[in-house]
């Protein structure tokens, strides 16, 4: 390296290791007088770049980091919280749409054992039903069928159920007779069946309330559950 | 995943080992003593949220720098102070100069707050940072050669205001 390219270097970057640099300041006197020259130079120059920095500075930024590292999360926490409490909605209606459930088993259990029996055996006797006091019966309950119910009721009484007064049912299909429970107010989403005695009762939701329907047979109570599904209707929307 | 006390840990060696430099280099890019400290408190942060991203601790000067940097252009840079009152935020260790010596460190103050950005910047990352050409032209996104032109002229510019004679100098002090 000559003295000029030593020179240009002592502008440019007077801090390399360069061995060509090295070398030069060490053998070179001009190079060396150079070298000198520059030191006291680059020594104000660092002494005016060295600037006073506020005391502690280092455990402020580590405060202000620990302070904002504990609020930050308060976007995640609240979306935390959100999600908490949409579990907690959730499982605190399913919760109640449980309990509803187990309040229409408990329900149809009692009321099958109470006369559920019995009331088949009349149906069976063949005793028929008028049309208007089938109507009547549905009525107190909000409810209005089609004829081609009227036509399929062996029976039909109120009775009471957990919410509001209901409607016991005995309807004939192909398969036989078949009991039918309305429960207004009884919300049942899911389609769930139950035994009870020797029968089995299918427990059906439907717009306003839900029914059991109790048959020997899974026709029988297919085809009920499709004639009460198909045929009952609310009594004020029938009216007007 | 490292656990957040690893975590905490490695921040409060950054903090401790880069503020102050983080600092000088804040104050003379923006010239307003609030802003830098807002700036090197910023850049802090920012490398806390991404410190899992810092792999190599050698790297963490010029990870910092680059990040004050971002910051700087993101938001301090329209609020920009001018220079020109640097000695009044300036308390720096000069007892050991002579008193002529201390002139000239406040002469030169003066200068380096007047230069314009693109040779101070190249300087500060030298001086300050302790880089290369290489690693400042990577730091910037310029060429060697432009970085190298730009630290030319700036002690060029510096060198012109401080009088020195015949250039035999007294104090010499040794570069590192």
């Amino acid at each position: 390296m000559n003295y000029l390219e030593f020179k240009r270097q002592l502008m440019v970057d007077p801090y390399t290791r360069d061995a060509a640099f090295q070398e030069a300041k060490a053998n070179d006197p001009q190079c060396a007088r150079a070298w000198r020259e520059a030191s006291v130079f680059e020594h104000k120059l660092r002494a005016a770049l060295n600037v006073g920095v506020p005391g502690g500075l280092a455990e402020q930024i580590i405060l202000h980091q620990s302070l904002k590292a504990v609020r930050r999360p308060i976007w995640p926490q609240t979306l935390a919280a959100s999600f908490a409490a949409a579990a907690l909605t959730f499982g605190l209606l399913t919760w109640m749409h449980q309990r509803e459930i187990d309040q229409f088993r408990t329900f149809v259990a009692e009321h099958w054992h109470s006369d559920g029996g019995e009331i088949l055996g009349r149906a069976t006797s063949g005793v028929p039903i008028d049309a208007a006091e089938f109507r009547a019966v549905l009525a107190a309950a909000g409810l209005d069928a089609d004829e081609a119910l009227v036509r399929q009721v062996a029976y039909a009484k109120n009775c009471p159920t957990p919410n509001a007064l209901g409607v016991h049912l005995v309807l004939r299909t192909s398969e036989g007779l078949v009991t039918v429970f309305y429960a207004p107010g009884l919300v049942n989403r899911k389609a769930r069946e139950m035994t009870v005695d020797d029968f089995t009762a299918l427990l059906v939701g439907l717009q306003d309330g839900s029914i059991a329907v109790i048959g020997k047979t899974r026709a029988g109570r297919d085809e009920a559950r499709a004639a009460v599904a198909r045929s009952f209707k609310p009594l004020a929307t029938t009216r007007t | 995943m490292r656990s957040t006390a690893e975590r905490q840990r490695r921040f409060d060696v950054l903090a401790r080992q880069y503020a102050n430099d983080l600092y000088r280099y804040a104050l003379w890019l923006c010239g307003d003593p609030t802003q830098a400290h807002d700036l090197v408190q910023e850049t802090f942060l920012r490398a806390w949220r991404a410190l899992d991203s810092l792999k190599e601790q050698k790297a963490a000067k010029g990870w910092l720098i680059t990040i004050l940097r971002r910051e700087h252009a993101r938001g301090f840079e329209r609020k920009n102070l001018p220079l020109t009152d640097i000695e009044d935020v300036v308390i720096a260790d000069e007892g050991e100069m002579a008193p002529d010596d201390q002139a000239e460190v406040h002469l030169l103050r003066q200068e380096i707050a007047k230069l314009p950005r693109k040779y101070r910047e190249p300087l500060l990352l030298q001086v300050i940072g302790g880089y290369s050409c290489e690693e400042i032209s990577e730091q910037l996104g310029l060429s060697k050669s432009a970085v190298m032109t730009q630290l030319f002229r700036a002690r060029e510019k510096l060198k012109a205001v401080l009088n020195t004679g015949d250039g035999t100098m007294s104090n010499v002090h040794e570069l590192p």
